[in-house]
C-alpha cells in the first residue's frame, strides 16, 4: 500500500513538473501568451459577428430563428466556440507541443528522463485544460462586454454537460499525442481537424443547413451533440436529441476515448521508441 | 542567383518533403469559406439570394465571400511563411551559420519568398478551380479580376518582408502572426460589408491595403467593374505596394546590421 502511494506521489510529481514548466514557458512569451487568449479569439469571431450584424442589423437573425428557435446568433456563436476553444486547445496543446519539444531537440531526452510518459502527458493536458478554460472565461468576459452575452439557461448545468465532453476530448488528445510523434510535423493535420471539427460540429451554425451528405458526417461527430446540447441547455434551441440522451451519449463516449486515447498513445509511443524516432523531427 | 535559387529549391524542397503542407494547399481553399457560406445561409433563411442582395449589396453571397477569403489566406500563408523564414532558421540553430555563408544573405529570405510565391500561384489555381466546380463561381470580368490581384503583389510581399525582420527581433513569430492576421481579420471585411462596422474600426479598415484589395476584386469579379471603377482602390494598393516593400528591405538591412553588431544571430 504504501509503494503505491509513494508510487502516485511520483507520478503527481511528475504531472506537477510538466504543468509548471509548460506555464513558465506560456508566460515567458507574452506577445504569444495575449495574442492566443485575447486576440486571436475575439478575431475569429469579428467576422462571423459582422456577417451576422450585416444580415440582422437589429441583432435578431429571422433565418437562424426559423432554424433554430432563437435569433440571437451572437451568443449562439459565443457557446459554439466554448467548445471549439477546447477542440482547438486539445489539438493544438497536446499535438503540437510534443512537435515543439521535437523541434528544440529536447524530446528524447525528456522521454529519456526516470518519470512515466503518459504523466508528462497528463501533466500537458492538465496545463492545457486550465490554461482553455482561463481562456474561455476570458473570451466570454471580454465578448460579454464587446458583443453582448445573454444565456438564459442554467451556467451550472452547463458545466456539468461540459466535463464530460471535455475528458472525452483529452483522451482523443493522448491518441493525437500518439499521432504527432509517428508523423513528426502535425500542423497542418492539426489546423485542417482543428477547423473541419469546428465546421462540421456547427460551431458558428446550426448543421441543419449542411448539404444531407454533409450532414450525416456531423451527426457522426460527439461535438456536434456536445455544442448542440451547450446551445439548448443556455439557450434552449432545439436540439438534435433530448439533452439527457445527448448526456448519456456523451458520457459514455468520453470514457471510450480516455482509454482508447491512452491505449493508443502508449503504443504508438512503444512503436517510435522501437525504430528509434524519437529523437527525429 | 545561384544563392537565390538555391535558398528558393531548398524551401520548395523542405515544403514537398511534408505532404500535409502539399495537402493544405488544396484543402483549404475549399474549407476555410465553407464555414461563412454556411452561417450566411443560416442567418439569411429560405431566399439566401434576396437577402443577401439587401445585406451585402450583391446577391451572390458565396462569391463575395470566396473572394475575401482567398485574399486573407495569402496574406495569412505569407506571414507564416516568408513572414517567420528568418525565425524558423534561428529556432533551428541554423540561421548564424548560413548568414556567415560567403553569399548575399538577403538571398536567404528573398529565396523564401520565390518559393512562397510558386506555392500562392498553385493555391490560387487550385482555389480557382475549386471556386468554380465546388462553389460555382461565375467571374463577370476575369482579365481585370486577374490584374487585380496581381496589384496585391507588391505589398503582400513588401510586408512579408517587414514582418520577417520584425519577427527575429522580437523573437515570438506565433505571436506576431496571431496579431498581424487579426488585425486584417477585423478590420478589412472578409465576410462582410465595412460598412457595418462602426466609425472608427470603418477608417482603420478603409486605411489597410486589403481592405482596397477585397473591394477591388469583389467589384471586377462579382459586378463586372472596369478600370474606372476600381481606379481609386487600384491606386491605394499601388502606393501600399511601394511603400511596404521599401519599408521591407530597409527594415531587412537595418536587421542585418544590428545582429551582427549586437552578436545576437544565433540567439532565441
Amino acid at each position: 500500500m504504501e509503494g503505491l502511494i509513494a508510487s502516485a506521489a511520483r507520478e503527481l510529481r511528475v504531472v506537477g513538473a510538466v504543468f509548471r514548466q509548460r506555464a513558465l514557458t506560456s508566460l515567458r512569451y507574452p506577445v504569444d501568451f495575449v495574442a492566443q487568449t485575447l486576440i486571436g479569439p475575439i478575431a475569429w469571431l469579428v467576422p462571423a459577428y459582422f456577417l451576422g450584424r450585416a444580415f440582422a442589423p437589429a441583432g435578431d437573425a429571422a433565418g437562424m430563428r426559423a432554424l433554430t428557435g432563437s435569433g440571437d446568433y451572437v451568443t449562439y456563436l459565443l457557446v459554439g466556440g466554448i467548445v471549439t476553444s477546447f477542440v482547438s486547445s486539445v489539438l493544438w496543446g497536446m499535438g503540437y507541443a510534443l512537435k515543439t519539444q521535437m523541434d528544440q531537440g529536447v524530446l528524447e531526452a525528456n522521454w529519456l528522463a526516470p518519470a512515466s510518459r503518459f504523466s508528462q502527458l497528463v501533466g500537458l493536458s492538465a496545463f492545457n485544460v486550465a490554461y482553455t478554460a482561463a481562456q474561455v472565461v476570458i473570451q466570454l468576459g471580454l465578448a460579454s462586454v464587446i458583443f453582448g452575452f445573454h444565456p438564459t439557461g442554467s451556467l451550472a448545468l452547463a458545466l456539468g454537460f461540459l466535463l464530460p465532453v471535455v475528458l472525452g476530448l483529452y483522451g482523443f488528445g493522448f491518441a493525437f499525442a500518439g499521432v504527432t510523434l509517428l508523423m513528426r510535423d502535425p500542423n497542418t493535420l492539426i489546423d485542417i481537424s482543428d477547423f473541419a471539427l469546428g465546421l462540421l460540429s456547427g460551431g458558428q451554425f446550426p448543421v441543419a443547413v449542411l448539404p444531407p451528405l454533409i450532414l450525416g458526417l456531423a451527426l457522426l461527430l460527439p461535438t456536434t451533440y456536445a455544442i448542440d446540447g451547450l446551445r439548448g441547455i443556455l439557450m434552449h434551441t432545439h436540439t438534435i436529441a433530448p439533452i439527457g440522451v445527448e448526456f448519456l451519449a456523451l458520457s459514455v463516449l468520453a470514457g471510450a476515448l480516455l482509454a482508447f486515447g491512452r491505449f493508443a498513445f502508449l503504443r504508438i509511443e512503444r512503436f517510435c521508441r522501437e525504430r528509434g524516432t524519437i529523437g527525429l523531427r | 542567383m545561384r544563392a537565390l535559387s538555391a535558398a528558393m529549391l531548398r524551401e520548395l524542397l523542405i515544403f514537398f518533403r511534408y505532404p500535409g503542407w502539399v495537402v493544405s494547399v488544396v484543402v483549404w481553399p475549399v474549407l476555410f469559406p465553407a464555414a461563412y457560406i454556411f452561417l450566411a445561409r443560416a442567418l439569411a433563411g429560405p431566399d439566401p439570394r434576396a437577402q443577401a442582395a439587401q445585406a451585402l449589396g450583391t446577391p451572390d453571397y458565396v462569391g463575395y465571400i470566396l473572394i475575401g477569403t482567398l485574399l486573407w489566406m495569402w496574406v495569412n500563408t505569407t506571414l507564416w511563411t516568408i513572414g517567420s523564414a528568418l525565425r524558423k532558421e534561428q529556432l533551428g540553430g541554423t540561421l548564424e551559420s548560413n548568414w556567415l555563408a560567403p553569399q548575399p544573405r538577403a538571398a536567404l529570405l528573398f529565396g523564401a519568398a520565390l518559393a512562397h510565391a510558386v506555392v500562392v500561384l498553385w493555391m490560387v489555381a487550385v482555389a480557382t478551380a475549386a471556386f468554380t466546380l465546388v462553389y460555382g463561381l461565375k467571374v463577370r470580368a476575369p482579365a481585370e479580376s486577374a490584374l487585380l490581384f496581381l496589384a496585391n503583389v507588391p505589398w503582400v510581399y513588401g510586408l512579408g518582408l517587414l514582418f520577417a525582420s520584425l519577427v527575429v527581433w522580437a523573437k515570438e513569430a506565433n505571436g506576431m502572426v496571431h496579431a498581424v492576421r487579426s488585425v486584417f481579420l477585423i478590420f478589412c471585411g472578409m465576410s462582410f460589408p465595412v460598412a457595418v462596422m462602426p466609425g472608427w474600426m470603418q477608417a482603420v479598415g478603409r486605411a489597410l491595403p486589403l481592405t482596397h484589395g477585397i473591394d477591388a476584386l469583389r467589384m471586377a469579379a462579382l459586378a463586372g467593374a472596369g478600370w474606372r471603377e476600381v481606379a481609386p482602390e487600384l491606386a491605394w494598393l499601388l502606393v501600399w505596394g511601394a511603400a511596404l516593400s521599401v519599408c521591407g528591405f530597409l527594415a531587412f538591412a537595418f536587421t542585418d546590421r544590428r545582429m551582427r553588431e549586437l552578436g545576437t544571430t544565433g540567439t532565441y
